[in-house]
């Protein structure tokens, strides 16, 4: 559904020097320096799929779906979304894909909710009974029913993202970009807006391109990931794929009296225990699960065991710690 | 044209949504009206002569009262909205929509000229319906003609505001272009003093900008003042500005699209 | 204090300069409508010998006056025309919060570059136009200047006491109240005398702007005494108090309503 070719986008920036001289200086020549946000980037989405996009601050996230929804032109390489350029689709592009940015309204602001979401049927051309199937539902989902009525200038964050969401589904969308939907929300507001997306890039095979700051997004919406860094692509592929590359070291965490020396039988893992608690930290590289079930068996009284999944957060801090290439 | 519709009852609805800022911001150009009066009241007052630059007392207030209301047919607030939702990157909003940019402009400005037209028509009729026996009258068939030369004036000056809009897209601040499109035509579409009473080279001059062909021309058609030509010279003039105007709204914008920097990333 | 203020001031017009596009803009925008200002009365004297006894070059001497102390307040104290919007977004709050007088914080605020080229403008006509109706010798400059700080002083005071208005008034950040107040204004460019009662007392007591541009000529074309020096001076101090008081009442309003 998206193919991107070698994707370039450079910025001039401006280039300035510090103090009163330097900015008089700047007013009558400036020097400017060339940028690249996005840097060299191929990659491919299929249909239906959802994907997160992680980056750093910068990394050229936000510029690159701008590129894909046609705002911005790529000074070199070359996108393609539903098989054409998205600055040729035009309008009829446009109501086929649906934008969101979290920091950025979409809704009108002093009017109600409602009316923006009226407004949405007349410019998308919406027939009453899909329009009403949509909005039924996203009211439903999103729980919109109290805040229908109040001007978007009123709305609280939460609900203000709550609405936008739901004002871009009502068009039925074929792909959804969004760009950081959650952020600075609170954490149930996140659940209902994660479930939601869930739900419906599920149901309604609704793709979805999606960046984030905030790895549960990714772990609980996508299946896939595309690693930025620097305007340059760092990883491509399954989410699942990239935390078993990633993480070298697993954790279990044992209650219970301890009977053998697990020391022995693990030597390369690193030890703590603390009362009645014991973490083991192993690396996964020497020890596969099951020696470490085993050991622990062997040496412990076992009243509480847990095995603690590797944490996306561990996995992206790795790759931007500039470990190793992927 | 559905889309127009809706979009611009939309912008009616957010511009009544503060009531008492809303009727405020309403009577404000009133008092503004009343020193004009008051203004011209006094020079005429000081003059030995009955005319200053051939206008009567009558015409001129009946001019001031009309220049009034198509001048603030299009409030400050109206006019810098989308030049500030290019300066806050908001205006991302609406290159997503699958609208024409021109038409979402344009809508969005209707909704303001029409509440502001309304209320200005009652200040209008009230002015000649008390003072009208001290002021020139218009006749009908002049009523005909201004209509469709008011209405190509408001699209003029809402394309004006569009293109000068625009041009934020290329600089990082909206006041400056706003103040320097402002002063142009207040000064040169007539807003504060007739075009009648330039000097002759200065009358020239504005006659070749479009600014006179917003406010001066029609309102000089509605009393049957000094105008540039014959009605449908002037039909034609504002025509050709507007057809200006598209051309530079559609390559202003494409180049603004080219080479957009939006503003947050 | 003051050593903060510039240090702001120099920092604003620092990030402001960063722009150049926008700086160069602001500028030739300040000068143009200025200038277009002035083409009012010139367009007015074409067509009539004299307005109340006053001669063209006066006009444009009251219409310096007015320039310069606009122009000053606009770099000075361009924070008092973004409090509407402070008050609005919240970042109000932050004024509120921090041990430092919120007046200070309003008036440092913030920097409009228009001001620069509309301060220009003045300082480049007052010395003409003094010359032109013969005031232009120590006396005089000495008088202009001390006037200049009394017309900046009264000029703040009634943005400030303008702008106030959005403690009882908030529209989403935008009222007309000021620009009307500033509007009504323009009108104390003509000689005062012309108009009725009403408005007289309106331009020398509401709207005080008689005492920015007016009064000052009045003095230096030798129709007033220079005893009436003072009466600028008197009408500023009290319009700054009157217009704090009013500031501090609209605060201790917005914080009760809890805006």
């Amino acid at each position: 559904m998206i193919t991107a070719e070698n994707l370039r986008k450079i910025y001039k920036v401006n280039v300035k020097k510090a103090g009163l001289k330097g900015a008089f200086e700047n007013l009558f020549h400036a020097q400017w320096k060339e940028k690249a946000a996005v840097d060299g980037l191929t990659f491919h989405m299929e249909e239906g799929r959802a994907l997160a996009c992680i980056g750093e601050n910068g990394a050229g996230k936000s510029t690159l779906i701008k590129m894909m929804i046609g705002i911005l032109m790529p000074t070199e390489g070359e996108i393609r979304v539903f098989g054409q350029n998205p600055r040729q689709g035009g309008r009829k592009y446009l109501r086929e894909i649906g934008v969101v940015f979290g920091q950025k309204s979409n809704l009108w602001t002093d009017i109600p909710v409602i009316e923006s979401y009226r407004a949405v049927k007349t410019l998308y051309k919406l027939d009453e009974a899909s329009f009403r199937r949509n909005f039924d539902r996203v009211v439903e989902l999103l729980a919109l029913e109290e805040l229908l009525l109040s001007p978007a200038r009123k709305l609280s964050l939460g609900q203000r993202m709550r609405a936008d969401i739901g004002m871009v589904f009502l068009h039925s969308p074929r792909l959804l970009f969004l760009d950081e939907p959650t952020i600075g929300l609170d954490i149930n507001v996140k659940h209902t807006i994660r479930t939601f997306l869930r739900k419906m890039n599920q149901e309604t095979g609704t793709g979805i391109f999606l960046t984030s700051h905030d790895l549960d997004d990714i772990d609980e919406i996508c299946d896939d990931t595309l690693v930025i860094s620097k305007g340059k692509l760092v990883y491509d592929g399954t989410l699942e794929q990239l935390k078993h590359r990633f993480v070298r070291d697993k954790m279990i965490q044992v209650v219970g009296s301890q009977e053998g020396d697990i020391r022995r039988l693990l030597p390369s893992a690193r030890v703590t225990a603390e009362g009645r608690v014991t973490k083991i930290v192993y690396p996964t590289s020497e020890y596969s699960s099951d020696e470490v079930i085993s050991a622990v068996s062997r040496s412990f009284h076992i009243e509480d065991i847990t095995i603690q999944e590797p944490d996306i957060d561990e996995v992206v801090s790795r790759i931007f710690g500039g470990e190793g290439p992927l | 044209m559905k889309s127009f519709m809706k979009l611009t009852s939309l912008s009616i609805q957010g511009h009544l949504y503060y009531r008492t800022s809303f009727l405020i911001n309403l009577l404000t150009p009133v008092i503004l009206l009343s020193g004009q009066y008051l203004l011209w009241n006094a020079l005429y007052a000081q003059n030995r002569a009955a005319d200053i630059g051939g206008m009567s007392r009558g015409d001129m207030f009946a001019y001031l009262l009309v220049a009034f209301a198509v001048s603030n047919l299009v409030g400050w607030s109206g006019e810098n909205v989308l030049a500030k939702e290019i300066n806050s990157g908001r205006v991302v909003a609406r290159c997503v929509r699958p609208a024409a940019f021109l038409v979402q402009t344009l809508s969005e400005l209707t909704g303001t000229v029409l509440i502001q037209g309304v209320v200005n028509l009652i200040v209008v009729c009230v002015g000649f319906g008390f003072f009208g026996s001290y002021m020139q009258r218009p006749s009908l068939p002049e009523v005909c003609v201004f209509v469709p030369c008011l209405a190509l004036a408001v699209l003029l000056r809402m394309m004006m505001i569009d293109v000068f809009s625009l041009l934020c897209f290329f600089t990082t601040g909206y006041l400056g272009i706003t103040w320097t499109r402002t002063a142009l035509f207040e000064f040169f579409s007539g807003a504060m003093i007739p075009v009648a009473l330039f000097p002759d080279f200065l009358k020239t001059v504005t006659y070749y900008t479009p600014f006179p062909y917003m406010l001066q021309v029609p309102v000089a058609v509605l009393l049957g003042q000094e105008l540039p030509g014959s009605p449908l010279f002037i039909f034609a003039v504002q025509l050709a500005w507007l057809l200006l105007f598209l051309l530079i709204h559609c390559a202003v914008y494409g180049l603004a699209r080219r080479n957009m920097t939006i503003a947050g990333g | 204090m003051l050593k903060i203020f510039l240090k702001m001031k120099e920092q604003y017009i620092k990030t402001e300069m960063e722009y150049p596009a926008n700086f160069w803009m602001m500028l030739f925008s300040g000068v143009l409508t200025r200038i277009l200002g002035m083409a009012a009365p010139f367009v007015i004297y074409s067509n009539l010998p004299d307005i109340a006894g006053w001669k063209k070059d006066e006009i444009y001497l009251i219409l310096s006056f007015l320039f310069i102390a606009e122009g000053l307040c606009s770099v000075l104290f361009q924070g008092i025309w973004e409090m509407p919007g402070m008050v609005f977004d919240g970042k109000f709050d932050c004024i509120l919060s921090r041990p430092i007088s919120p007046l200070f914080q309003v008036l440092s605020y913030g920097m409009g570059l228009q001001g620069i080229s509309v301060f220009l403008t003045g300082a480049v006509c007052l010395p003409v136009f003094l010359k032109r109706i013969g005031a232009f010798h120590i006396a005089g400059a000495a008088v202009s200047l001390f006037l200049i700080v009394c017309g900046t002083l009264l000029c703040m005071s009634v943005y400030l006491l303008g702008n106030s208005v959005v403690f009882w008034f908030d529209a989403g950040g935008r009222t007309t109240v000021p620009y009307a107040m500033s509007s009504i204004g323009q009108y104390a460019k003509y000689p005062v005398e012309i108009y009725p009662r009403a408005m007289q007392i309106v331009l020398l007591f509401l709207v005080p702007y008689a005492f920015i541009g007016v009064i000052p000529v009045e003095i230096l074309r030798g129709a007033l005494s220079w005893e009436w020096c003072l009466a600028p001076a008197a009408v500023s101090v009290c319009f700054f108090l009157l217009a704090r008081a009013v500031f501090y009442r609209g605060i201790r309003r917005y914080e009760s309503v809890g805006m």
